[in-house]
């Protein structure tokens, strides 16, 4: 699975540095959206090689993974969504 | 401290240092878009200047916002030298056992190789782009202007530019929105021949190795009395096709290794 | 078997980059905008768009690694604004008498040493953004003329004078702007 999520994000990526290079005539875009995706798709990178080397059992690398979906959450989601907003119960910008 | 080369190569090609350096890079640039979202113009202006003019402006002036800039180049630097150690060892010792195997097993093998060469394609695609690139951004175009690029016998004109605005839609705070930009640029060389390019947003021109970005246009109402103009960005980058080769190299090699697993899920499955 | 000094190497490359990259003199931005320092009280000054201009003390020669740019004489005596912010800018610094050329109406002004030069016709109306009159820009004969409309580059690139962008592209760099 983790393997199919992470040629998704390479074709985005791949999509992404066209779009930009066409657009904007560079394919790296200097703020810190294309950083987060980077940094994510190096975090998946780096367990994948792990995983696929056989170098750890699937209980550790099921950890990394889960560390990899809250990264996933906060810096791709979440700046998404905005604040939550429940009156008088909960009010905050969550990024 | 002093190593012998062959000690160097061994330790290049670890897997545990490919590891530590994909983890390393990530926590680094994690670390690097936070400070990057604080600080935003330090960085943006990247897009405009090549890496050693950077340096000597922005980069070297807020060493403790930029810090990590540099960090993750060294990190990517030492990432591709051990990538093609790895690749280099792993390519031989493949090549050695190609008749004691089966094709799938090979293909299989060696797509993981071609997708990391096509890493280190990328990244050297970046590195070429952002030191030997040309950018020649804010050139203002109007109707039947000229400008020169780089030598007086190379000119670019503007012959033709035209804005459609948004009429009749649904969406009634829209009308009178720009819809779309499109403008003909005649672009002149030294042996004086002339050729005529259609631009539009997303949508450049190619000439003589530059590229023709629309980066801005005027004006952006109807009804506006402002003289129309477009903004170009001229771009020479020799960077940009050993990306292109990268990312097609990448595309390639992730294919077959994912028909690979799916063939051999298939076979897996049929066998139970 | 060769053998090298790993960290010999690695300081070689350290010393070769920071020195390939050219570190000129000093250097402070302010959002979009920037300011080199050079030798002999010349200055790059980067404007709101990314535009560079060189500022040069009257009298002295331009740095030859500069050819090309824009050059400003400095300090500049004769300037037209655009924009009524710049022009309270240039109030806050104590040389509005500089200003020599407006696009915005007498009636409309709120600044009265603006007014007042626009009575005595030391500040000339030069019209509207949209149609500006490049004749009589031409006989002000600014130093520099700073403007939010790039759209003016060409012309004023024709008639020699130098100008500068003074907006940028998001509007939250107001702050900026003001430094």
């Amino acid at each position: 699975m983790v393997i199919w999520g992470f040629a998704f994000c390479c074709m985005a990526g791949a999509s992404g540095m066209l779009w930009n290079y066409m657009g904007w005539s560079d394919t790296i875009s200097w703020n810190h959206y294309y950083f987060h995706s980077v940094a994510i798709w190096f975090y998946y990178s780096g367990f994948l090689h792990l995983h696929l080397l056989r170098k750890w059992d699937l209980k550790k690398g099921a950890w990394v993974i889960l560390g990899g979906a809250l990264l996933v959450l906060y810096f791709d989601y979440l700046p998404q969504i905005g604040g939550i907003h429940l009156p008088g119960v909960f009010d905050v910008n969550l990024y | 401290m002093s190593i012998s080369i062959k000690n160097m190569w061994e330790f290049s090609g670890r897997w545990d240092i490919s590891v530590w350096l994909l983890f390393g890079a990530a926590v680094d640039l994690m670390i690097g878009s936070a400070v990057m979202k604080q600080h935003e113009y330090v960085f943006s202006s990247l897009s405009r200047l090549t890496l050693q003019e950077w340096t000597g402006t922005y980069g070297m002036g807020n060493l403790n916002i930029t810090w990590w800039f540099y960090l993750s180049i060294l990190l990517l630097f030492l990432l591709a030298v051990n990538t093609f150690v790895c690749t280099t060892n792993g390519v031989i010792v493949l090549l050695k056992r190609f008749s004691s195997m089966s094709k799938q097993v090979f293909f299989l093998r060696f797509s993981i190789h071609i997708m990391h060469i096509s890493f280190i394609l990328v990244l050297a695609g970046h590195l070429v782009s952002h030191v030997a690139g040309v950018n020649l951004p804010n050139n203002i175009l109007q109707k039947n202007g000229t400008i020169s690029v780089c030598s007086p016998n190379f000119k670019v004109g503007l012959k033709d530019m035209k804005i459609e605005f948004e009429k009749e839609t649904r969406f009634k705070t829209l009308e009178g929105d720009v819809k779309d930009v499109s403008a003909i640029l005649s672009f002149a060389d030294s042996k004086m021949c002339v050729q005529e390019k259609l631009i539009s947003v997303n949508r450049p021109a190619w000439f003589e190795g530059f590229s023709f970005h629309l980066d801005d246009f005027s004006p952006k109402s109807e009804g506006s009395k402002r003289e129309p103009y477009i903004k170009l960005t001229i771009k020479k980058d020799p960077g940009v096709s050993l990306q292109v080769a990268g990312v097609a190299f990448f595309s390639i090699g992730l294919s077959v290794y994912l028909f690979s697993v799916i063939r051999s899920r298939f076979n897996r499955d049929r066998e139970t | 078997m060769r053998k090298f000094n790993f960290w010999l190497a690695l300081g070689s490359i350290t010393l070769a980059f920071l020195l390939f990259s050219g570190c000129q003199g000093s250097f402070r931005h302010f959002g979009e905008f920037s300011v080199m320092y050079l030798e002999n009280n010349c200055k790059v000054v980067t404007d709101g768009v990314g535009r560079k201009l060189l500022l040069v003390p009257r009298g002295q020669e331009a740095p030859k690694e500069y050819e090309g740019v824009t050059k400003v004489e400095i300090p500049v005596r004769k300037v037209v604004t655009y924009s009524n912010a710049d022009a309270a800018r240039l109030k806050t610094l104590g040389v509005v008498d500089s200003i020599a050329g407006v696009v915005t109406k007498k009636d409309d002004w709120y600044i009265p040493e603006i007014r007042k030069g626009m009575e005595e016709g030391r500040i000339v109306y030069l019209g509207e953004y949209t149609s500006i009159d490049y004749e009589r820009l031409q006989v002000i004969n600014p130093d520099v003329v700073f403007t939010w409309d790039e759209g003016v580059i060409p012309k004023l690139k024709e008639l020699d004078i130098p100008c500068v962008i003074t907006s940028t592209k998001l509007a939250k760099d107001l702050p900026a702007h003001i430094r």
